[in-house]
């Protein structure tokens, strides 16, 4: 047995977990960058903040309560005009077969320990490791001979806890107050 | 040998452990995205298992008892190379269903009530 290719079954949970983690938050960066560069107007003195808003002006001819015609403008953001790219990943689902093992592994892979990560379980008399094998496409007959493991996963956003969302408030509250101190020179 | 809880037993931890990685690194992130002017409105990515599901093949090597005669341990096997040896109608599978439970309800209205404490105390 290759002992190099088997690593920590929570590893190998955790590893698509992180992936959509991390691609979430490069989809969450990359609407960030759409938004400054789409809504706002940057220059060189605005460095620590987003600019001047980019807005659209309309002329438009419209009757007035007195009945006379007269021209009309209308500006409104461009950023209420176009629709901001967020993705978020709603449900995934992950299927893989293993070869399992408890035989000890001689080198820990790079990356997070799960051992530190999870420092604060109760220790395990056996500790399972194992190897990622491809499913056949198609017939699930011989699957069994293959493998001794499969495993079928379905990942989702979690819900918010209740304490982090009692932060989320405190944040606002912190928001609404930096716009009170700041008031128009 | 492990017994067949040991191999469960271990299984469950380290899914329970996955998910605590998964859920540090949505902490890490949930403190980048709070010092971000937009970010800090974005929903915090954060997965989590829903559900899982394990079906895993074994073969029993030997039964014994704990000592005191109550429990019924099963030695087994579970490597494949090992289970090749094993004759197919001695080989067994166990199916295990997970899901995740959100055990936050019992500290949900006293948890409210530490975090203001600690707030109002600052």
């Amino acid at each position: 047995m290759d002992n190099q290719l088997y690593i920590p079954f929570g590893q190998i949970v955790a590893g698509p977990l992180l992936a959509m983690i991390e691609g979430e938050t490069l989809a969450a960066q990359a609407t960030t960058e759409f938004i400054e560069k789409a809504g706002f107007i940057k220059s060189n003195s605005d460095a620590d903040n987003f600019g001047r808003l980019r807005t659209v002006s309309f002329s438009y001819v419209k009757r007035n309560f007195d009945g006379q015609l007269e021209e009309a403008t209308l500006t409104v953001p461009l950023l209420s005009l176009i629709p901001i790219p967020l993705l978020q990943i709603q449900k995934a689902y992950i299927e893989f077969g293993l070869d399992l093992t408890t035989q000890p592994k001689p080198n820990e892979p790079p990356g997070k320990s799960l051992k530190t990560v999870a420092s604060g379980l109760p220790s395990k008399t056996v500790n399972t490791y194992g190897m990622v094998k491809s499913l056949p496409n198609g017939s699930t007959t011989d699957v069994r001979s293959q493998m001794q493991m499969k495993v079928q996963i379905e990942v989702g956003p979690s819900d918010i806890p209740a304490g982090l969302s009692k932060i989320f408030q405190v944040f606002d509250t912190v928001v609404d107050e930096n716009k009170a101190l700041k008031k128009p020179k | 040998m492990p017994t067949l809880k040991d191999i469960v037993g271990s299984l469950l931890k380290d899914i329970t452990a996955a998910r605590m990685i998964a859920d540090q690194q949505s902490a890490e992130i949930a403190g980048k995205y709070a010092e971000h002017p937009l970010l800090c409105m974005f929903p915090v990515p954060n997965m989590t298992i829903k559900n899982m599901e394990i079906d895993l093949r074994f073969a029993v090597e030997k039964t014994g008892n704990t000592g005191n005669g109550k429990e019924m341990e099963l030695d087994v096997i579970i490597e494949r190379e090992r289970l090749e040896k094993v004759p197919v109608q001695q080989i067994s599978s166990i199916k295990l269903n997970i899901s995740m439970s959100d055990l936050q309800l019992a500290a949900l209205s006293d948890g409210k009530n530490i975090i203001s404490q600690q707030l109002i105390q600052k």
